[in-house]
């Protein structure tokens, strides 16, 4: 143990968009902040370099390549879980890539920043399924708006995110903070043939700058959201540890948290880390938060048990790592039956949400209907070159295929289930000796009776285009949106947080991120994250 | 030929003027790789042979403007992830000589031999995809120099080299 003596007001676990928000803002606000990180710190261009000069390009584009290559550090201390890092338990593998770098996954996250929509927040009163959350989409609100303007959020004003071709929905009480993206032509011809079936467009609110927003320059088109924006117009988790760091706070990469210490009054007193070498150090604080990530947020509590806390720090409920959520789904290949030419600007940006609300919800699940935005050229090229198309041919098909392969991708709302859950391995070490997650993980009847619904409604679309439907992925698809594994509620015997965030068990501790989610929804879940963590920095600001 | 035989089969104990007359060898034309025995193709091994490459990679591609530096690094990647590259390569580039083949469709449309059917699909998938090799062996040469983006170059950008702020929009040219 070192004799340095760590202590602040704030103390931080993770210095993803969750984490660096806390610890920014209570920065901001002149409190002593030390943000802790198990990964390296990364630079922009060294990542940007990696993946140019890697001969797997990691996209969204090969999902079935995922494994095989990351860009960023896989490091002994803390794994890639682009490698085996995480023990798949099954039945079904739940394959989320998170990355463990200052900054967090939102290094390689597409950056759609949605809001969730009142009844998401009411879905077992409403619908007698799951739970409902213990706040309403009022109370978040104005955490929304704030969360859209600490990100930066660009989007579509007077749009219905409903998916009903109305007027504004969710109620919002700003608008957004800058304006939309511009639809490129794939998105424009693609609406004009759907409209008159009744499916109206919406453009996804997302992370890219649209005019320079603080240090972000505006979105160039290098359809590289994932896996690294190379010009930083889009959104990342740094933005908020630089910040942070700026107005004072200390940021400990490659330090890896390993238990956290509690008292018998159930204040916790401080967290232990591990630097690569093996040593081990304390850090004391007023108040803690843990914004590690949805699998590692609980496997770090449940690697905490303490005299006072024997089945793991603030688990007394038992739900600690249970009601493991993602919004997993399936997709659609297309050929259309003209040039489309999917792949301009950004990797994303159009959905359909007719099936976002409504009685169907006692039935099946909520659902988002998406279009891949990929420059599809590698894997386009790859298929002919296997076939043994060569010459003249291989050329003409590379240039028609590009122009007319639609790639579809639905995501679904899941249920919390207690079964579905993270736990510690029993058998596999990372290099510090600490055990990996082990997941299990498995789909539900009502998950399946969404892929029934959302299948007729996909070959309904393909039949409107007059495209030829090429492939069907049916199989569940990790759509790395894990949420619920720390889940709030009003109930300390059921649920791990209160409505604040802070755990049941301990005044001073709070869980940050998409793991107390008592709902997924089918979106994606960052900006609910950050809209709750800058409510966690009001109350710990307010009480310190 | 026999001369020329011989002199490769001394050049062996003479490094340096091995590669030079690798290099005369090529220039004679590939017919020559097919007469060698074994100790021929272990000196024509050590050649860079990178104008013979390029013009069967030519061929190959149907592409008269590769680039030579990236020819001399696809070669020598072929050769590190298959020892017989190189005879490989000079059994092909004898076959194309020998049919007179302009275009690598009228290649593949006589009776290749399957192996040199897949030496002619590696050299045109390095060009095209920019990698050698397979999976955790693969071994990228080229990123947005990769054939395969040339195609679409005047509608889709190679990722991460994007066009510009908010660049887009139009409908693109048919």
């Amino acid at each position: 143990m070192t004799s340095e003596k760590l202590h602040a007001d704030v103390v931080v676990v993770g210095s993803g968009v969750s984490g660096g928000l806390v610890g920014s803002l209570a920065a901001r606000a002149g409190k002593s902040v030390i943000i802790l990180e198990a990964g390296p710190r990364v630079k922009r261009h060294d990542i940007v370099e990696t993946y140019r000069n890697a001969p797997v390009k990691l996209s969204l584009a090969n999902m079935k390549l995922q494994g095989a290559g990351s860009p960023y550090p896989s490091m002994p201390y803390a794994p890639s879980t682009y490698g085996d890092y995480l023990e798949q338990l099954g039945p079904v593998p739940f394959k989320t890539s998170y990355l463990r770098v200052v900054g967090g996954t939102t290094w390689h996250f597409g950056s759609a920043l949605w809001r969730l929509i009142p009844n998401d927040f009411r879905l077992q009163t409403l619908y007698g399924r799951g739970r409902d959350w213990p706040i309403s989409y009022a109370d978040l609100e104005p955490y929304y708006c704030r969360a859209e303007e600490e990100l930066g959020v660009s989007g579509v004003d007077g749009q219905d995110e409903g998916g009903n071709g109305g007027g504004t929905f969710p109620p919002r009480s700003k608008p957004f903070p800058m304006s939309g993206l511009p639809a490129p032509y794939f998105f424009q011809r693609l609406p004009e043939q759907l409209l008159p079936a009744g499916y109206h467009p919406v453009l996804e609110p997302n992370g890219r700058a649209t005019r320079p927003y603080g240090q972000r320059p505006v979105c160039a088109g290098n359809n590289n959201c994932n896996p690294v924006c190379p010009i930083g117009a889009k959104y990342d988790g740094t933005r908020h540890v630089d910040q942070a760091e700026a107005h004072g706070a200390t940021i400990l990469p490659n330090s890896v948290v390993y238990r956290i210490e509690d008292d018998a009054s159930g204040q916790i007193v401080a967290v232990w880390f591990k630097k690569p070498d093996g040593t081990e150090h304390r850090v004391t604080g007023k108040y803690f938060v843990i914004a590690a990530h949805a699998v590692e947020t609980p496997k770090l509590l449940l690697m905490s048990q303490t005299r006072h806390s024997p089945n793991g720090i603030a688990n007394s409920s038992d739900q600690v790592g249970r009601n493991l959520m993602d919004t997993s789904g399936i997709s659609m290949g297309m050929m259309a039956a003209e040039d489309m030419w999917p792949g301009q600007g950004p990797t994303e940006l159009l959905v359909y949400l007719n099936a976002r609300d409504g009685e169907f919800r006692k039935n099946y699940p909520q659902y988002k209907t998406k279009l891949r935005n990929v420059v599809p050229t590698s894997q386009i090229a790859s298929g002919l070159l296997s076939k043994g198309v060569v010459g003249k041919e291989l050329d003409k098909q590379i240039r028609l295929q590009s122009a007319r392969s639609i790639r579809w991708a639905v995501d679904f709302e899941m249920l919390p289930l207690p079964t579905n859950r993270v736990i510690l391995s029993a058998e596999k070490k990372d290099a510090l000796g600490l055990p990996v997650p082990a997941i299990q993980f498995d789909i539900d009847d009502y998950w399946k009776a969404g892929r029934e619904a959302a299948q007729i409604d996909l070959k309904r679309i393909a039949g409107v285009l007059g495209g030829e439907v090429t492939k069907f992925g049916l199989k569940p698809e990790n759509r790395q949106h894990p949420s619920g594994t720390t889940i709030m509620g009003s109930d300390p015997k059921n649920s791990v947080v209160d409505e604040w965030c802070r755990a049941h068990d301990h005044k001073n501790l709070f869980i940050a991120g998409t793991s107390v989610m008592s709902s997924s929804s089918c979106m994606n879940p960052t900006l609910t994250a950050a809209a709750l963590s800058i409510r966690i920095a009001d109350t710990i600001i307010s009480e310190i | 030929m026999i001369r020329l035989s011989k002199s490769l089969t001394r050049s062996s104990v003479m490094p340096e003027r091995r590669v030079m007359l690798g290099r005369r060898s090529m220039l004679l034309g590939c017919g020559v790789a097919g007469l060698l025995g074994a100790a021929g193709y272990s000196s024509v091994l050590y050649a860079s042979d990178q104008t013979d490459f390029l013009k069967v990679s030519s061929i190959l591609t149907g592409k008269d403007d590769l680039d030579p530096t990236l020819a001399a690094r696809y070669e020598a990647s072929l050769t590190r992830h298959q020892a017989d590259f190189p005879k490989r390569l000079n059994i092909l580039g004898h076959i194309i000589a020998q049919g007179s083949y302009k275009d690598v469709e009228s290649l593949f449309a006589s009776s290749l031999m399957p192996s040199d059917r897949e030496t002619a699909m590696s050299i045109i998938s390095a060009w095209y995809l920019g990698v050698v090799g397979e999976a955790d062996q693969a071994e990228l040469i080229a990123f947005s120099d990769a054939l395969m983006y040339q195609p679409c170059t005047d509608v889709l950008v190679v990722p991460s080299y994007g066009a510009g702020p908010l660049a887009w929009g139009e409908k693109p040219p048919v």
